[in-house]
């Protein structure tokens, strides 16, 4: 028995040693450490953003809101052809967020986070991205593939700045609100009632969401950003009692997938989004099967 | 002075009016009961009182400040019906439900020793010590409502506002919620309640305001179910042999 598995060894070791050695030649590339670190922010701002939006069945919002950053970053291409202004994930940026207060309004407004308003905002941004990357003058850094799924190699160095700010905004502002974020997560009307300011709240987790949605953008992709908000808080939600737990292990399953699936994506040249979704999903499975609490 | 006041208060959702010139009042260590049929509009008037919603006339008043401008949200408890995620699915436990009832006081402040000890003393006075950990969605709906009694004393409240607490909620643990909401009176927190229970109303509360679109009845909770109005509210015949002589 032991010498078999001696025997079985070597080729063990020469996959393990082949794969060291891509990992340490995605280590010496600049392009591919700027991906692992925007892929540590997005697994970090994504569930913990994930974890209050998911338990007010706002998961979708993430969705819609994507479209709308690829409507941005085509607006943000079309600035650079117009004006010379050429920081297309600022502009993005700024239109997700005005995308997310026009969504604010809209559910305040019709008093939900409605199907309706949802829908004209996923299908307009969509809309108006791709009209506008496809007028002749507008020049397009990449692929429309690549926004809708994510290509670390379009990330510049001021992308990363934009990425890593984004990610300390997040963070910074869950640390200073949660407590409230968390009464009108679980209980908004007696949040309400006890003078918590129920709507600036919301509109606190809107913008929050439309920066994580910008910042994830060139990791995972438009139409894959809303799985960072929800399959890591519902694995995450299987194995905890608490909402501090479950915070903490959504950011682990978050960050340890992320950083996986973008290193998987090198090593087997596949597309960093969907690895990255693939390999949450996964996770989420396991967790519906072993659940220790 | 008063903890609730309405001096002739009307509103509508959109144009479709749902109460109509209400007044009521709640004395400071008062238990005031608000009673109707379905869709009579006891929960908008609680709303109402509590400042929830603005009134499209008349005045409302939390402890002599208008509702609307009352900001002191640590000195109102609220406990309604189970919130829909809390059955099963939201990961929180039963202290960090306590604990919420702390955010009003404390602001954006960190909540330190104090607070932890008023979470303590909240989770002790309803029971519930040792099920702190626990997940709140694995309690029954009895501790439940404890867990949110102790949420809302936690904020160390001078009012508590309830809407129909104990919806689900099996026999013996209404006893159980209705004597601790007796004690809490006891000891100086006034209380307004939604209840549909007329029994639980006419044993526990002081006063009654009855609602039907407009106030049929304003008074002693115990002399409300002999009344002509009770049955005027309710659309129903006094039985005949109830019948008051002339």
């Amino acid at each position: 028995m032991t010498l078999e598995i001696l025997a079985a060894l070597p080729p063990v070791l020469l996959v393990v040693e082949a794969v060291a050695s891509d990992l340490r030649r995605m280590l010496s590339l600049r392009f591919m450490r700027w991906a692992l670190i925007a892929a540590v922010c997005t697994g970090v701002a994504g569930p913990l953003l994930g974890s209050y939006l998911v338990h007010r069945g706002m998961a979708l919002v993430g969705d819609a809101l994507g479209h709308v950053t690829f409507g941005g970053v085509a607006v943000g291409f079309l600035v650079a052809a117009v004006v010379g202004f050429d920081q297309p994930l600022l502009v993005a940026l700024a239109v997700a967020v005005a995308a997310a207060l026009a969504l604010q309004y809209l559910a305040v407004e019709t008093e939900a986070y409605g199907d309706v308003p949802l829908a004209v905002l996923l299908t307009g941004g969509f809309a108006v991205g791709v009209l506008i990357v496809n007028l002749d003058f507008v020049r397009m850094t990449g692929s429309i593939e690549d926004y809708l799924f994510g290509n670390a190699v379009l990330l510049g160095r001021t992308d990363l700045y934009v990425i890593v700010a984004l990610c300390v905004v997040v963070v910074a502002a869950v640390a200073a609100f949660h407590k409230q974020l968390l009464y009108v997560t679980f209980d908004r009307e007696a949040a309400a009632v006890s003078r918590v300011n129920v709507g600036f709240y919301d509109v606190v987790l809107v913008v929050l969401t439309a920066g994580f949605v910008v910042a994830s953008i060139y990791i995972l992709g438009v139409i894959l950003v809303a799985a960072m908000l929800v399959v890591p808080v519902a694995a995450a939600m299987q194995w905890t009692t608490s909402f501090r737990s479950s915070l903490l292990a959504g950011v682990a399953v978050g960050v340890s997938t992320s950083v996986a699936g973008v290193s998987l994506a090198y090593v087997l040249d596949l597309v960093v989004g969907p690895t990255i979704v693939v390999l949450a999903i996964a996770v989420y499975g396991f967790s519906l099967v072993w659940q220790p609490r | 002075m008063n903890a609730v006041e309405l001096r002739g208060v009307s509103f509508a959702y959109d144009e479709r009016t749902v109460v109509e010139d209400v007044s009521l009042t709640v004395e400071e260590g008062g238990f005031h009961a608000l009673v109707g049929p379905n869709g009579g509009g006891k929960t908008t008037v609680l709303k109402l009182a509590s400042g929830r919603l603005k009134p499209d006339s008349g005045s409302a008043e939390l402890f002599g400040v208008p509702s609307a401008e009352f900001t002191d949200g640590a000195r109102i408890g609220y406990i309604g019906q189970d919130p829909p995620e809390v059955a099963g699915r939201m990961p929180i436990s039963v202290r960090e439900v306590v604990r919420l009832g702390r955010v009003p006081a404390a602001g954006l402040r960190r909540l330190g020793r104090g607070d932890a000890e008023a979470v303590a003393d909240a989770i002790d006075t309803v029971g519930l010590q040792g099920m702190e950990r626990r997940r709140i969605g694995s309690l029954s709906g009895g501790q439940r409502q404890r867990a949110y009694i102790a949420r809302a004393l936690a904020g160390e409240p001078d009012l508590l506002v309830l809407d129909e607490p104990t919806v689900g909620v099996d026999v013996e643990a209404q006893e159980e919620f209705y004597d601790l909401l007796d004690d809490l009176n006891e000891n100086g927190v006034t209380v307004l309640m939604v209840e549909h229970d007329l029994e639980v109303v006419a044993e526990r509360a002081d006063t009654l305001t009855c609602v039907n679109g407009r106030v049929y009845y304003d008074g002693a909770a115990s002399e409300f179910v002999d009344s002509d109005e009770f049955y005027e509210a309710y659309g129903s015949r006094r039985p005949p042999s109830e019948e008051v002589e002339p």
